[in-house]
């Protein structure tokens, strides 16, 4: 066969095989570009959360913050208070329904797990015992 | 006649023509064409290119053949078919530019140019004939065939191709558009994949470089979100706790493990019990005391 014969036809063909080619490509891109820009969506969402929680639940200030609680509760109703390894052990007694709440919004406000809430109302006085770690 | 130094070679429809690698054009004689002429008031040539195969209709033998129209010196239309699978047959592996009919010449056939020992190449009302070299008297000399017949204009590109499916002008434009296309599908296609980034991750990463690797995250994000969901469910308990306060109920005890979470009021008024009952899920446990009870 001679191929110069046909030189016309195979840059044609050639051509459009190119173009098909490209085309495959471009599609490819596009669906590969689409699929990578939600994965990276997500993955950032993901360490974002990551992040958040760490600071949250991690927050490295904890034990200095966590003395707050027994600010503005007379030393006189706090029976213990040992803040020590990342460990609160709190115990408060004669406390008013405003102290209570003042202590308990404390607590709640700070990102740390409560392991134990115990509150007993006794002669129109509470008494509170608290454990928690961070 | 065109000033041409590129060997232009005479084909005759039962001679082979001698080979040369080189460029060269071609003269068909009338055996490889059908020729008539038409005083046709037609303006344009690609009207009367349409015309033709209607013209010659009557002249020819079942076949494929193209055409050609050109006017002679006196504005006559000259209708012409040719099989161009017969020309390209008898060209076999020689370089052609062009291919001219030897009526486009035909001023310079008034003096016979023979063609082989028996036949010549004349005119008969100044159409191009093979004409029997018997039938000239004798002593008539026959002039030989050279460039100086070439055409100034007209002819054709002859494609070698074994269909007419697709001519040169056509598959050049095709092959332009598409490789238009092709080039900028490919830009496109280029600019899709380069603007996959990762740039904003790579900068959260920098910044906390103990997240880089997903196993490390998942564990993290494992072990927060387990105390994240305890956690926020205690407080939302101690918050409905203030709100049941708010309706006049007094707290007695509350209890808060890693179980279970426990709060037990007093309520004086009966009604405000049953409109708790109707928010919250609370149990009666006489003496005026009711307990609000959570699973963790």
């Amino acid at each position: 066969m001679n191929i110069e014969q046909y030189k016309f036809e195979i840059v044609l063909i050639s051509s459009f095989l190119l173009m098909i080619m490209t085309f495959i490509y471009k599609s490819t891109s596009y669906s590969t570009m689409k699929s990578d820009t939600i994965e990276n969506k997500i993955e950032n969402q993901e360490i974002n959360r990551v992040i958040a929680l760490k600071e949250l639940w991690g927050d490295k200030k904890l034990t200095k913050k966590v003395n707050s609680i027994k600010q503005g509760v007379s030393q006189a109703k706090i029976k213990e208070f040992k803040n020590r390894n990342k460990k609160l052990k709190a115990s408060f007694q004669d406390l008013s329904i405003n102290e209570l709440n003042t202590i308990i919004k404390k607590v709640t406000n700070l990102a740390i797990s409560v392991i134990k809430l115990d509150i007993k109302y006794k002669n129109e006085k509470y008494r509170l015992e608290l454990k928690c770690k961070w | 006649m065109r000033n041409n130094s590129r060997e232009l070679i005479l084909l005759h429809h039962d001679t082979k023509p001698r080979y040369t690698d080189k460029t060269v054009d071609i003269m068909l004689s009338p055996s490889l064409y059908t020729l008539t002429k038409k005083p046709l008031e037609i303006k344009y040539k690609r009207q009367a290119k349409a015309l033709a195969p209607s013209v010659l209709d009557e002249l020819l033998d079942e076949g494929e053949y193209s055409y050609d129209v050109f006017k002679d010196i006196d504005g006559v239309w000259v209708f012409i078919a040719y099989d161009k699978s017969k020309i390209i047959k008898l060209l076999d592996k020689f370089d052609v530019n062009r291919v001219y009919f030897a009526q486009q010449s035909f001023e310079l056939f008034k003096h016979p140019i023979s063609l082989n020992s028996n036949q010549a190449l004349g005119l008969v009302d100044n159409i191009v004939t093979t004409i029997p070299k018997i039938a000239f008297g004798e002593g008539q000399r026959f002039l030989s065939f050279d460039n100086s017949f070439t055409p100034n204009s007209g002819g054709f590109k002859l494609s070698k191709s074994s269909n007419d499916f697709i001519d040169i002008k056509s598959s050049i434009i095709l092959s332009i558009i598409f490789m238009i296309f092709a080039i900028s599908f490919g830009v496109e296609g280029y600019g899709y994949s380069s603007t996959i980034s990762n740039q904003s991750i790579n900068e959260l990463l920098e910044d906390y470089p103990s997240l880089q690797s997903k196993y490390s995250r998942d564990s993290i994000l494992s072990k927060y979100n387990k105390i994240d969901k305890i956690e926020r469910k205690k407080r939302e308990f101690l918050k409905s706790i203030s709100s049941i306060v708010k309706y006049g109920a007094k707290l007695q005890t509350l209890i808060i493990t890693d179980k279970a979470m426990i709060v037990t009021m007093s309520i004086k008024d009966k009604s405000i019990y049953s409109d708790l009952a109707k928010s919250i899920k609370i149990k009666d446990i006489g003496n005026g005391i009711v307990e609000f009870r959570e699973s963790i």
